[in-house]
């Protein structure tokens, strides 16, 4: 030790000197200090008459042991996989039987769809500008429409601000004869008519029934008419006269394949 | 480390980790939770203990815990001593010697067990007992030098004195 013994490390000396740790030189100086000091050296013979501890042999303590993982199986895996396949091939057969995915409609023309009918304006404008970049037709087309539209909103628009006599039931006698054509072939003009009659409550009276008359009307006509459309548009028109139903029939038909052929 | 290694080295050590833990003190429950959390925190850092140290990783780890909880506990103890009133202790009967070495041993401090534990039954150096008690060799041994001298001293109270040995 290169310090001297003294009174602020005289334990350590001690222990050591009591653990044979020391050389002659330092024995002989702690000895000499122990002299002089006869508290540490009660001390020292204190700590030599300590009892050491001994191990308790009573005391036990059972640690859980680790299980080692259980090797994993491939079996759950290829089942999942297996599954995961057959689903797959379910929702492709109907495809492959139709003759293959390259059947499928051009993939361009999905978004373009999309973006017509759900997209906001601004969504719609810059899907228009990036499907008609590939396609200069497609512009063409696309601002023809719109201008079909912005004309049909045009005529509704004349049309509702066109002052109208009231309607009453009489107004609507003379029935119009059978081979009269509708006074308007688009079908949304065809409902802004029927509106009027709507508004003075002289039709339908009885929802539930349009769906019967529209079924008759099916029938009738062997046209495949929208239970929306054709429901309230004849129920509109038509409300409880059967006897009009059937004036109306070929004019209704008429007016539906003039509006078709438009649309083509 | 493996499981297998972990596993053979705690059945050869737990025992002597559950003993050192009584012996710094605290109730059988206490030193079940410390060597538990000490075995669990040895797990999860087995790839950073040598397989050579996990006994000291383990004791330390122990050590640690159950100090914290007896801090805990005498906070408690100190707050309930405040609301109760104090009862006279009756004086100690005569003990065994056994039982008063137990007896001298529970009025050292904790750090001063802990140290005569892993001296006398462990057999660890000085160097081992500082690393797993985070102190240093001189500290361990002065602490070791006081802790024998007031054992002696309690037990000599005790009316225990060489010849009694």
């Amino acid at each position: 030790m290169t310090t001297k013994i003294d009174n602020t490390n005289y334990e350590l000396w001690l222990l050591r000197y009591a653990e044979g740790d020391l050389g002659a030189d330092e024995r002989a100086a702690v000895e000499a200090w122990l002299a002089g000091h006869p508290e540490a050296a009660a001390e020292l013979a204190l700590y030599r008459e300590a009892p050491r501890l001994e191990r308790d042999q009573s005391v036990r303590y059972v640690a859980t042991p680790l299980q080692p993982a259980a090797p994993r199986s491939l079996w759950p895996l290829l089942a999942r996989w297996s599954a995961a396949a057959a689903v797959i091939a379910a929702l492709m057969l109907p495809a492959l039987r139709m003759g293959g995915l390259a059947t499928l409609p051009p993939q361009e023309e999905a978004p373009q769809m999309i973006a017509e009918a759900t997209l906001p304006a601004a969504a719609k404008e810059q899907a228009k500008t990036i499907a008609t970049k590939k396609n200069p037709e497609k512009l063409k087309r696309l601002e023809k429409l719109e201008k079909l539209e912005r004309l049909e909103r045009l005529e509704k628009l004349e049309r509702l601000e066109k002052p109208e006599a009231p309607l009453t039931k009489d107004s609507l006698s003379p029935v119009p004869s059978p081979t009269a054509p509708l006074p308007s072939t688009n079908l949304i003009a065809l409902e802004e008519e029927a509106a009027p009659i709507h508004s003075q409550s002289l039709i339908a009276q009885e929802p539930d029934d349009w769906g019967d008359r529209l079924l008759a009307l099916n029938s009738a006509t062997h046209e495949s008419l929208s239970h929306t459309t054709g429901g309230r548009l004849v129920s509109r028109l038509l409300p409880g006269n059967d006897q009009l139903t059937e004036h109306l029939v070929d004019p209704l038909r008429e007016g539906m394949n003039n509006i078709r052929n438009k649309r083509k | 480390m493996t499981a297998k290694e972990y596993n053979t080295d705690v059945r050869l050590w737990a025992d002597d980790a559950m003993r050192f833990a009584l012996r710094c003190g605290g109730s059988r429950n206490d030193c079940e939770d410390a060597v538990q959390e000490a075995l669990a925190a040895l797990w999860n850092h087995r790839d950073e203990v040598p397989r050579e140290k996990g006994k000291g990783y383990v004791l330390s780890a122990a050590y640690r815990s159950l100090m914290m909880t007896m801090r805990h506990g005498r906070v408690v103890q100190m707050h309930a001593a405040t609301a109760m009133p104090e009862t006279e202790e009756a004086p100690d009967e005569r003990f065994d010697l056994r039982e008063a070495i137990e007896h001298a041993l529970q009025t050292l401090p904790e750090v001063q067990r802990a140290i005569l534990q892993l001296r006398d039954v462990e057999g660890y150096s000085y160097q081992e007992i500082a690393s797993t008690l985070s102190l240093s060799d001189q500290q361990v041994q002065v602490y070791l030098f006081r802790a024998r001298v007031k054992m002696r001293k309690q037990l000599i109270q005790m009316g225990y004195d060489n010849q009694d040995r």
